[in-house]
């Protein structure tokens, strides 16, 4: 078939592109709920006058980023259900190259969720410090 | 009284199963009191199959459950329904005379239906297939039957499930999936094991193949004829489809109005039809086997089932009614031995036979002649879809694993400017797809779509010399794409969905125009309304202005959906399955209607359908499509009447047609259409062929050119395929 190598790399582009997406995806409430805490942080001190925040939340963002590094080590990202479905619905069979492919994929999540865990300790520490300031 | 129709033969023969006595069934509602059914008399006897055919709201579907004891509250009764002696519907205990039992009689009523259901009558409703419960499994809902009417074990619950699949022909493995994991035609013969669990004296299936390709369909019917000759089961077979009945039942009834208007073996009704109403009836929809002739489907529209009934109810549609008809009831009478007809004029009806003849095909409809100048041109249109739906999905997916679904692969055609090109094929070959890609709803993966426009656009668009728009190229919101949704429309399936039910039908129709901004001028936009709506044939259209989609018919809603496609004058509308919602008297109509518009604006249309019937009669040319591919293409008559692909020839075999000759157990396809994600590397039709060699395997095939514009992808001739046919028959 006289496009079928031009077809095919339109479809592993539009491939690379959904798995940017769907790492994105599964990245995303980790850091909604960072930023989340983050603007709290801010908002209770400069709208309510609390300060003490400065000084609770570099531990509680401590505790958050020990959960979100455990969530992600434990997590299998829809793996299981994936698979089913492949194997349920749309009649594949699975071979040793996709379970390798799957198991590098779910790594590469475990690591991203391990990073976004020390963001959650970095922000942290930002906060202690600029708390020192503060008070 | 009125005469039953099979005492003929079957009181000596058989036992009673059903006596269904003067029965008449009325529901009072608020807009008055609707009759649905009116002094019907039948005997069922034990092994008898009974086919009732009619147009929507004759009746059918109310007598099949009125059989079952299913009357609804606001019903009043006459006469009665006996199933194997007890009285299952009668004036007594059904509809509003029910509320009135003591509680005693009331459970004493309940107890014996429960017992009849299933035990004596079983029945699979319509539609019945999408009624599963997609949270249990298939062996759960059949044991669901056993459990309630049967004191059988789990275990003996088991076997029983396993028996009555396999005697529906599935395997075993079915009963451990979910709904959602069966195809239609798997679900359809699920339900059918269910009706058989208890082993019934009868079945009663209401339209048990619509919705069902025709491969699909012809596996059913081989499926319910095999149960009727193995187990001797009586049934009836309701269903629009003169085939479908024809193929499984001796008698047939033919219900209008809620009356019988005629009855008696179902070949001699067919091939002699004696009242007017089963005459039009056969001649409303176009057969395969039946010659290229023009149809005229029935005009008006069945009475009003409120109004006050004199007369013929079928006069006012009638070509032989005069004021007798109109004034004096007809009783149902014997005209020949064992033929009953409601008609007053019926012995004059003796002697006219419908033609089955396909060498007089082209008869009537006009041949169309084109004028080799093209409007749409497809090079090597590819459509595929990743298999990414979930998060999950996007990211455990392999590039490697070629997860993505072919719904078009590598397609190219000419479409000439003025003629009816016909997309035939099962559900999931790609059809819808394409017809998307084409009008742009669908970006294509790869390859052309050119677009050439009338020579009018030339000259007014000086910018586009030369005259060529490349579908997939043009950008979102630019001029050719505005020009592209202006000329190019679409008209979908479902005429009931299509039409948004807040609006008027004058603001459906001006919708289109105010979208592309051709007027201000509401007096014009008046006018533009009007002549569309005039054009398919909805006059005077000042009637239809203010109404709204649930006042119309479904023929009515059609045309709408129609003329909202025509208001601008377009060169090109696709139609996905337009006739296929309608009921079938209104089907011929709306064929000729694609005709008329075709000739008198030279509009050419994508005619999408997975009824060959239809595709024949309206289509010049057809494209076969199978799994994204096309396998055949010709003039419509060349394809139907020498087709050359296996796939061809197997759907067409597939299609009943009531003939004693046809066998579904003749359709050369193995299995059902697969996805298109794991496609044979070789020939698509691979898996499913019976003609298949080695080479089909690995080897994609080379198109075989026939005569002019006829080919067909397949690596053998038509010799080879002989021969590889003469080598079969010998093995088996």
């Amino acid at each position: 078939m006289p496009n079928e190598e031009a077809v095919l790399s339109l479809v592993s582009e539009s491939v690379k592109e959904s798995v940017r997406r769907g790492r994105w995806k599964y990245a995303k409430p980790p850091l909604y709920i960072l930023v989340a805490m983050l603007v709290s942080t801010f908002v209770y001190y400069s709208v309510f006058g609390i300060g003490t925040f400065f000084t609770v939340m570099p531990d509680i963002l401590f505790i958050s980023a020990v959960i979100v590094m455990f969530f992600g080590a434990w997590y299998d990202f829809g793996a299981e259900s994936y698979i089913k479905d492949l194997k349920d619905f749309y009649r594949k069979s699975i071979t040793e190259a996709d379970l390798v492919y799957i198991n590098k994929q779910q790594l590469i999540m475990t690591l991203i969720y391990i990073l976004i865990g020390f963001l959650y300790i970095g922000s942290g520490v930002a906060i202690y410090l600029l708390s020192s300031f503060i008070s | 009284m009125e005469t039953n129709i099979n005492e003929r033969q079957d009181k000596e023969s058989g036992k009673v199963i059903v006596s269904i006595n003067d029965f008449t069934l009325t529901f009072k509602t608020f807009d008055g009191t609707l009759r649905a059914l009116e002094n019907v008399n039948l005997d069922i006897y034990e092994g008898d199959t009974i086919g009732i055919i009619g147009e929507s709201g004759s009746g059918k579907t109310t007598l099949a459950t009125s059989i079952m004891g299913m009357v609804a509250d606001n019903a009043e009764v006459e006469g009665y329904v006996k199933v194997k002696g007890e009285t299952v519907a009668s004036k007594d205990i059904s509809g509003r005379s029910f509320r009135n039992l003591k509680r005693r009689q009331k459970k004493i009523l309940y107890e014996k239906l429960i017992n009849m259901r299933w035990k004596d009558v079983s029945m699979v409703f319509q539609g019945s297939m999408n009624a599963f419960n997609p949270a249990y499994t298939i062996e759960k809902q059949i044991g669901e039957v056993f459990k309630i009417h049967t004191k059988l074990t789990d275990e003996q619950i088991r076997k029983k499930s396993i028996e009555v699949i396999e005697a529906a022909g599935l395997n075993k493995s079915v009963l451990k999936s979910f709904p959602h994991e069966l195809s239609g035609g798997m679900k359809q013969r699920a339900v059918i094991a269910m009706a058989l669990s208890l082993s019934p004296s009868l079945i009663i299936a209401d339209e048990p193949t619509t919705g069902l390709d025709v491969v699909i369909q012809a596996k059913i019917i081989e499926e319910l004829k095999k149960i009727q000759r193995q187990q001797k089961k009586g049934m009836i077979i309701i269903s629009h489809d003169i085939g479908v009945v024809s193929q499984l039942s001796k008698k047939v009834v033919v219900l209008y109005a809620g009356r019988i208007m005629e009855s008696g073996p179902t070949w001699d009704v067919y091939q002699r039809p004696l009242n007017p109403y089963t005459l039009a009836l056969m001649n409303s929809y176009p057969s395969l086997e039946r010659a290229k002739r023009k149809m005229n489907g029935i005009p008006g529209e069945t009475p009003d089932p409120y109004e006050e009934r004199k007369g013929c109810l079928f006069a006012g549609r009638c070509g032989f009614a005069d004021d007798k008809c109109f004034n004096e009831t007809p009783e149902l009478r014997e005209i020949q031995k064992g033929r009953y007809s409601r008609c007053h004029y019926a012995e004059k009806l003796i002697g006219i036979q419908m033609s089955s003849d396909l060498a007089q095909a082209d008869q009537n409809i006009e041949e169309y002649s084109n004028e080799n100048e093209t409007i749409m041109k497809l090079e090597n249109v590819k459509e595929y879809f990743t298999l990414r739906t979930s998060a999950a999905g996007s990211l455990f997916s392999r590039e490697e694993g070629s997860r993505y679904v072919r719904a078009v692969d590598d397609l190219s055609i000419e479409i000439q400017r003025g003629e009816i090109f016909g997309v035939i094929g099962e559900s999931g070959s790609g059809k819808t797809t394409l017809a998307r890609v084409i009008v742009r709803l669908l970006d294509a993966t790869s390859g052309k779509i050119l677009y050439f426009k009338s020579r009018k656009d030339t000259v007014d668009q000086s910018e586009d010399k030369d005259g060529v728009i490349d579908i997939t190229a043009v950008k979102d919101r630019s001029r050719e794409i505005k020009m592209l949704r202006k000329y190019s429309q679409l008209i979908f399936q479902d005429p009931y969905d299509s039409i948004d039910p807040t609006m008027s039908v004058y603001d459906v129709v001006n919708e289109p125009i105010i979208a592309h901004n051709i007027t201000r001028d509401p007096l014009v936009a008046r006018d533009m309304v009007g002549n569309a709506l005039s054009t398919v044939n909805l006059r005077p259209p000042e009637n239809y202005f203010e109404r709204f989609s649930h006042e119309l018919s479904g023929g009515e809603r059609q045309r709408v959906a129609a003329s909202r496609a025509l208001v601008l004058k377009p060169e090109f509308i696709v139609m996905d399955e337009p006739i296929s919602m309608l009921d079938v008297s209104l089907r011929a109509g709306f064929m000729n209607l694609i005709l008329e518009m075709r000739k008198q604006f030279g509009i050419t249309v994508l005619y999408i359908t997975h009824d060959l019937a239809s595709a024949r009669y309206v289509c010049d040319r057809l494209l076969v499509m199978y799994l994204g591919v096309g396998m055949e293409s010709g003039r419509s008559e060349d394809v139907i009447r020498t087709p050359l692909h296996p796939y061809t020839k197997a759907l067409l075999k597939a299609v009943p047609v009531p003939s004693p000759e046809w066998d579904p157990q003749l359709v050369e396809i193995i299995g059902e259409i697969g996805n298109a994600v794991d496609v044979p590397k070789g020939c698509r039709f691979f898996k499913r062929c019976i003609y298949a060699q080695s080479i089909c395997k690995d080897t994609p095939p080379p198109k075989m050119e026939v005569g002019k514009d006829h080919w067909y992808l397949c690596h053998f001739s038509q010799e080879e395929l002989s021969r590889i046919h003469e080598g079969l028959a010998k093995k088996s």
